[in-house]
């Protein structure tokens, strides 16, 4: 494996040239840009110096040709800390970063409480380039980025970017009714610890907005010119798929742009059938606003609604039937849907501590 | 009796598959039976919950049994009542996936509505699109 030029792109909040190192925990985040070549056999090993003031780390990978999966992660110890073998084929879903089906793949470490707290010394990330039919392709050239958070002290906040396709922000029908969603997802978030950063952008873009878990180049440029935190674009439907909700750029996202970066949310399937916005369906946009993010930021449902795939979490309830399910999960953010009566829906606003320690954990909060 | 249709629908199959934020896509709702159109009908309905619901119901309405008369006299119809705009809007966003006649049909009644973003969406289709588009005062 050869390892290419470091380039530092953001420095802030570390200590340099100090005999003890001093923990200063301000949620800064250091980049690094490495340009890496896979072994004959197809492995990439990423390194990633942890300090002592590192809580999290973030790998993101972009091959320039076919796609390229994240295997696992070694400790300073070499112990194996996690392995792509054990999760493959299970019922639980820890990460998307396994699954080799775009051409970037997000690992964000930890992931939950559990799989922490991350140890100061030198860690690898393994990966592997893989050919189009996904078998390992050896001595391909692959860009890794690494954030590596500085742990957070007080309330986290994530930074929110709503990005209004095709002059929406000029429709007070459509972008009241957003901004009026968005603070009340700034509200369920900061029951949970988490505040919200919001800012409104308008992007040129038509307003029949494309598949960001498909990728399109349209949120690499996006991101590219806003540059950090959650990008939410909002059109009027979600191209190819008119009845989506929304839909997040992996599981977790990337904050580098890329063709995945960012989450997509359709105003019009949530307006009705008179395209008129009532505060029931304000309180489901901003659901949807909240659970979309959730997945951007590392969440999966609690349970699917095939009644069959589960989150990775201990203390999301298990059920395997819709009566059971909703029962225990109906008021849960990120369950598969709203659950609604004849004349009104449940509020679903609750996470669990498990759920919020993976929102926590991720890089995007500083 | 429209109660009891109704909440039939909402315990049925449909509603199952369209309440879930995920995509499912209507050919997931299985064979395009009379059974299911109705049932579709009864969803597409404006009170319906979630209201994601109501408007999946009128897409799939739309593509699955658009070669319908009625139900293509009943698409028709919601461009001139205010509580199927949205719907509308839906479908003129998405007439590539609709056939003739209802999706010139479609067009030329949006063309004509009361709302005016009903009406700028329909012109917008006709610039971007080949739908032929015959309006009739």
């Amino acid at each position: 494996m050869r390892v290419g030029p470091l380039l530092l792109l953001v420095t802030a909040g570390c200590l340099t040239g100090t005999a003890e190192p001093q923990v200063v925990c301000d949620g800064k985040v250091v980049a690094e840009a490495l340009a890496l070549t896979s072994d004959a056999d197809g492995v990439l090993e990423i390194p990633i110096a942890v300090d002592d003031n590192d809580d999290a780390f973030m790998v993101t990978t972009a091959r320039r040709l076919g796609t390229l999966s994240i295997d696992g992660v070694l400790d300073p110890d070499a112990s194996v800390r996690l392995d792509w073998e054990d999760w493959i084929q299970a019922r639980d879903s820890l990460t998307n970063a396994f699954y080799a089906t775009t051409e970037v793949s997000v690992l964000n470490w930890p992931v939950r409480v559990e799989d922490g707290p991350l140890s100061p010394g030198d860690w690898t990330v393994l990966a592997s380039t893989l050919d189009d039919e996904g078998y390992p392709e050896g001595e391909v050239d692959a860009d890794v980025t690494v954030l590596r958070r500085s742990c957070l002290q007080g309330r986290p906040s994530l930074i929110v970017t709503i990005a209004y396709a095709d002059d929406l922000d000029g429709d007070r029908e459509v972008s009241g009714a957003v901004e009026a969603a968005a603070e009340r997802w700034a509200e369920i978030y900061a029951a949970h610890g988490i505040d919200l950063d919001l800012r409104y952008v308008s992007a040129n873009i038509d307003g029949s907005i494309a598949e960001p878990l498909i990728g399109d180049e349209e949120y690499t440029s996006i991101y590219a010119e806003i540059g950090e935190g959650v990008v939410v674009v909002i059109g009027e439907d979600v191209a190819g798929f008119a009845d989506l909700y929304g839909e997040a750029g992996g599981i977790p996202g990337p904050y580098v742009a890329s063709s995945h970066s960012g989450v997509a949310v359709s105003w019009l399937i949530h307006a009705g059938t008179d395209a008129a916005f009532s505060d029931d369906e304000i309180e489901v946009l901003a659901e949807t606003m909240g659970h979309e993010v959730g997945h951007y930021l590392g969440l999966f449902h609690p349970v699917e609604s095939s009644w069959n795939g589960w989150d990775a979490l201990g203390d999301t309830k298990r059920c395997s039937a819709t009566g059971a399910c909703e029962a225990a999960l109906a008021d849960n953010l990120m369950f598969p849907y709203p659950v609604c009566g004849a004349n009104s829906c449940t509020a679903q606003t609750a996470l669990s501590d498990d759920q919020v320690g993976v929102l926590q954990l991720n890089v995007g909060l500083r | 009796m429209i109660l009891i249709a109704a909440s039939l629908a909402l315990a049925g199959p449909a509603y199952d598959l369209l309440k879930v934020r995920d995509a499912v896509g209507c050919d997931a709702l299985g064979e395009a039976t009379p059974a299911l159109r109705d049932e579709l009908l009864l969803l597409a309905a404006p009170d319906v919950l979630p209201s994601a619901v109501p408007m999946r119901a009128a897409l799939c309405l739309a593509q699955r049994f658009g070669d319908d008369a009625s139900v293509r006299s009943t698409v028709v119809d919601w461009t001139a009542d205010p509580a199927h705009r949205g719907q509308v809007l839906l479908l003129l966003g998405n007439t590539d996936g609709l056939r003739d006649p209802l999706a010139s049909e479609l067009v030329a009644a949006a063309l004509l509505a009361g709302d005016e973003r009903v009406r700028a969406r329909a012109r917008r289709v006709t610039e971007q699109t080949s739908v032929p588009i015959i309006v009739t005062p």
